[in-house]
């Protein structure tokens, strides 16, 4: 077995028991690949194959944390994880992508991914290095933030330990809860890190140097020399080591009309956009870029704040979306203020997107009556206290707490929570990219662009020829946008089950990255049959979807982030949404209620999840 | 046929755009600020307009020369054409190489702000010049 070392991790938190279980077959890996992928499989597998339904904050549940095969490569971009289960949040399948060095340390300790099972009586943290993995007691770690979880951890087990941990959030159930490695790589949508907590896993720290066999170094290597040079020529890789993915804040607010503003009102912020750009902050807070584990470009930032309300000393710095969701959403124009809410958001272990959004939620509410708080927009000191209080649970954090939908669904105001399936939308606006509407409805867990490669095709970030997407691709229409869909999201599923970087992605074609798989696996995939692998992926995440819970009804998109704005650069542009999903259905495959047909399934493999939707 | 007929109409049209920006009493500030020495290199027609923002008042000048560009833009003059009518999406653009950019890229995100009000002059210069026509 090539990429894998061929045995996950089995830790029973209810009884203590940490259990060994051979992968076997490798045919499940060459159909599942590994990440999210192999996350679905294994779910469906222990839950709704043998007739169980666990709930989200259940010890029943299953919480995954699975590194894809890739992962001990040195192929660039590679150094990503998943971490999966039923999400709190949404009530149906989540997955929550990572980066920084935790990835591939599990795999170096011999493992292939962890499986958590029931509930642990005392907070605990799972120990694993090449020769141990044993569940170990973590009250003195409890109450404490990730990134001093991290250093007590660290300094126990030594250099070289990687940690992975929920903060205060995760462990109070906040339902975005997340997880983090590396001081600011984040496992940060749908509320992961509330299930670890449900289970009172309060970490996970690995060690470890066991390589990994691949099938062919001599080809990955070369692949990977390939798509280092193609990095290193690139703007927009050269942006995000310079500028981080916030580079593309002014370009997107002023010029794109694709940064959603004083929650998804407006786009006239010119000045707010400039003032939380990337450029501003590498002129000011920055300290230096980081990098996941073998990544050529290093997006990340690491920035301080030396003095003021908002000191802070080195740590993880806003990427564009926690800029955006907790800058422009909140309409919060002083960079050090954004800077400081996202660190206290990976401290605390929550997710920015959704923590940003429902805040920005909470303040329109106010601003209309239906709720009474501090919040107003630009209160940078109301936004910062309301991050506190939510990870506690303090007052209306409590409520804040269970996510806009939730809160919405109490309060009044679902007109205005951006969210689908409960899941808060990401920070890029579907007016100035009309497929991010499709993106957004169909996405498996909920509101998401990271699921599909659709936002980086209609942005004209890549091109696709081999798939037939070779662009570009008008943004603003509906009108071929289902077909693009489909493929997107095919791709989209390889991506995040072979957990690779979404923008590192953009530096290898199709065939590399097959090429790149094969050289890996020794899989021997052709591009036909790796699509027709990214498509069972899919399909089984959405039947996940639909056996929990959600129909057609629930693919579509709020008004909100419809509706056409008056003024801005996106003024009168209203995507067609009802055309794009009419379009959409169809071609994938789905029927009226939105569940994926039985001959698509069984095409693909999947009579068991057939027979569960459609009957025997 | 390209959206200019020739080198000297293209000089005319778009170093009328870079003075009025420099003149502009908010805009030119920013770009003289900017400290850069922009270089827009174009073909079919060649031609060739460097901004020196490091000097005072800056320098618009036409054709090849010897200044050091500290950013280099290269495309097709239709390009150009296009994308000062807002029409190009940068980033494909970019990424299709229709456009190439070269120079630190802090400096060339820099320009955008800079670069955003000339999306409302563009039309305007070509309207006042009787070129109505190319704007389509
Ligand atoms: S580009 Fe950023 S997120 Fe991707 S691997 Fe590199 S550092 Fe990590």
């Amino acid at each position: 077995m090539y990429g894998y070392s061929g045995k996950l991790l089995e830790v029973n938190l209810s009884r203590g028991t940490v259990a060994e279980i051979p992968l076997g077959d490798p045919e499940p890996l060459r159909r599942f690949l590994g990440g999210s992928g192999l996350a679905a499989r294994l779910y469906f597998d222990r839950t709704l194959a043998q007739g169980k339904k666990p709930e989200p904050l259940g010890a029943d549940n299953p919480l995954l944390v699975l590194p894809g095969p890739l992962n001990c490569s040195r192929l660039p971009g590679t150094s990503r994880f998943s971490v999966a289960t039923r999400s709190p949040l949404t009530g149906l399948w989540g997955d929550s992508s990572c980066g920084g060095n935790f990835g591939p340390t599990l795999k170096y300790t011999g493992y292939d991914g962890i499986v958590f099972t029931g509930t642990s009586p005392e907070p605990a943290y799972l120990y694993v290095d090449e020769a141990t993995a044993e569940l170990r007691g973590a009250s003195f770690l409890w109450g404490k933030d990730t990134y001093q979880t991290e250093d007590e951890l660290i300094a126990r087990h030594g250099r070289g330990t990687r940690v992975l941990s929920i903060g205060p959030a995760g462990e109070n159930l906040v339902r975005y809860a997340s997880l983090v490695n590396d001081r600011g790589a984040v496992a940060g949508r749908a509320g992961m890190g509330a299930v670890a907590g449900s289970k009172r896993l309060k970490a996970i720290a690995v060690k470890g140097n066991k390589r990994v066999e691949l099938a062919d170094p001599k080809a990955a290597e070369a692949i990977a020399r390939t798509v280092r040079a193609k990095a290193r020529e690139s703007m927009t890789m050269q942006a995000f080591t310079s500028l981080g993915t916030d580079a593309v804040m002014y370009l997107g607010g002023a010029m794109m009309g694709d940064v959603p503003t004083r929650n998804w009102r407006t786009t006239l912020w010119e000045e707010g956009y400039q003032k939380l750009d990337g450029a501003a902050m590498a002129e000011t807070i920055l300290v230096r870029n980081a990098a996941c584990l073998y990544c050529p470009v290093g997006c990340k930032r690491v920035v301080k704040v030396d003095q003021g309300p908002y000191r802070m000393p080195p740590g993880s710095g806003p990427e564009y979306e926690t800029a955006a969701a907790l800058g422009a959403m909140c309409l919060v124009d002083d960079l050090e203020a954004v800077a400081y809410a996202g660190r206290l958001c990976d401290l605390y272990g929550m997710d920015t997107i959704s923590c940003g959004a429902t805040i920005s939620f909470a303040m329109e509410a106010t601003e209309r009556g239906l709720l009474r708080s501090e919040l107003s927009w630009g209160n940078a000191a109301a936004v910062i206290g309301m991050i506190e209080k939510i990870a506690r649970r303090e007052g209306l954090g409590d409520l804040l707490a269970e996510g806009s939908k939730r809160a919405a669904a109490k309060i009044g105001g679902a007109d205005f929570a951006v969210e689908v399936k409960g899941l808060e939308a990401p920070m890029h606006d579907p007016r100035a990219f009309h497929g991010l509407a499709l993106s957004y409805a169909t996405g498996t867990r909920g509101a998401c662009h990271m699921a599909c490669e659709t936002y980086a095709l209609e942005s004209g970030t890549v091109f696709r020829p081999e798939l037939g997407l070779a662009g570009p691709f008008e943004n603003q229409t509906g009108q071929g946008k289902a077909g693009l869909m489909v493929k997107a999201q095919d791709w989209g599923a390889l991506l995040n089950s072979l957990t690779i970087c979404q923008f590192i992605n953009w530096n290898y074609t199709a065939t590399e990255l097959v090429e790149a798989t094969n050289a890996v696996t020794g899989f021997g995939y052709t591009l036909g049959e790796f699509m027709e692998t990214g498509a069972r992926i899919w399909y089984l995440k959405r039947g996940i979807g639909c056996l929990l819970g959600a129909t057609a009804a629930d693919d579509r998109v709020p008004s909100r982030a419809l509706a056409s704005l008056e003024q801005g650069v996106t003024a009168g542009s209203e995507p067609d949404f009802e055309l794009m999903i009419r379009e959409y259905y169809p071609l994938r495959g789905l029927d009226a209620q939105g569940r994926p047909s039985r001959e698509r399934l069984v095409q693909l493999g999947l009579s068991d999840l057939a027979n569960l939707l459609h009957g025997q | 046929m390209g959206a200019y007929k020739d080198a000297a109409q293209l000089y005319d049209v778009l170093g009328t755009l870079f003075a009025t920006l420099r003149d502009d009493p908010e805009i030119g500030p920013k770009v003289q600020a900017s400290g850069l020495v922009i270089r827009f290199r174009y073909t079919e027609p060649d031609s060739e307009i460097t901004i020196d923002c490091t000097k005072s008042p800056l320098e618009i000048i036409f054709g090849p020369n010897d200044r050091k560009p500290t950013v280099d833009m290269s495309m097709k003059a239709d390009v150009a054409h296009q994308f000062w009518l807002g029409k190009v999406n940068l980033v494909a653009a970019l990424t299709r190489g229709q456009m190439v950019a070269k120079g630190p890229i802090q400096s060339i995100m820099k320009l955008l702000p800079i670069i955003k009000p000339a999306y409302a002059l563009y039309p305007k210069i070509l309207k006042e010049k009787g070129l109505e026509a190319m704007i389509t």
